[in-house]
């Protein structure tokens, strides 16, 4: 099962860490923005 | 450590289901609540008894997501919680036992890419299920890898792009979902599935240390 489950990882290239680490990255720099920032408020406001 | 996240064994600790325990946010995943599930998710799957793990949340919701508006006002902050995330998700896929996400309620953004990663996920045909990040003007790049490794680019562009959520009986056509039943079958399904795995193979002699690296 864990043989499997590695390989399955590596066949789709879900063990590249810069892929992830990248995506996280612009995540975290986009939710920074402004205009999420505005309809973050926007959306809590509301509540 | 707190009590955000509890561990349930069955089977004599070959099946260990991971609960969420934040049930009066719905499960919201804050710092303190990524940390534990992490150090959770570690400890759990480093045991060589453990066969199968089911991840699953207390109360009416697996996850509604991220906890938004407890960083609201600390911006900052969200670079550590989206990366805390990021970290949980890799340690999920990598564990050398298999995950199932049972998924009652919601699975909401970060919610539904803890489920994304798991490798089979239960839910109901009307579930709320999605990626509503870009209806709030926020890029949902931290979980986008995963769900096109799981249901291909076409399918998560259209996702991804269009926001908002889905039922479960649709995520299930999409292939995001593996097993839909009825709402009362979730737990028995998952725990049904969870004990034909662990009468599998575990690929021993070293291999969950090989995982670990």
């Amino acid at each position: 099962m864990a043989a499997t489950k590695r390989w399955l990882n590596e066949l789709e290239g879900s063990l590249n860490d810069q892929v992830l680490d990248d995506a996280a990255e612009l995540s975290a720099r986009i939710v920074q923005d402004e205009e999420a920032q505005s309809r973050l408020a926007a959306m809590f406001g509301k509540k | 450590m707190s009590d955000l996240t509890r561990v349930v064994e069955h089977d004599d600790g070959a099946i260990a289901e991971i609960l969420l325990n934040r049930a009066d946010k719905r499960n919201a995943l804050n710092q303190e609540l990524l940390d534990e599930m992490r150090a959770t998710v570690k400890e759990v799957t480093s045991r060589q008894d453990v066969r199968v793990v089911v991840l699953g949340g207390e109360g009416r919701s697996f996850c509604a997501g991220m906890d938004l508006q407890a960083v609201r006002t600390q911006p900052e902050q969200m670079g550590s919680l989206l990366k805390t995330l990021s970290l949980l998700m890799r340690e999920i896929r990598r564990a050398p036992q298999p995950f199932i996400a049972r998924v009652q309620g919601a699975a909401i953004g970060g919610g539904c890419g803890l489920m994304c990663v798991c490798d089979f996920s239960f839910t109901h045909p009307d579930s709320k299920i999605g990626y509503p990040e870009v209806d709030l003007g926020i890029c949902p790049a931290v979980v986008a890898p995963w769900l096109v490794w799981r249901i291909g680019s076409g399918k998560a562009r259209q996702l991804l792009l269009a926001g908002g959520t889905l039922r479960g009986e649709e995520m299930y056509e999409y292939g995001l979902v593996t097993h839909l039943v009825d709402m009362d079958d979730v737990c028995p399904g998952a725990m049904a599935c969870a004990r034909r795995l662990a009468r599998g193979g575990t690929d021993g002699n070293g291999s969950n240390e090989a995982m670990a690296q």
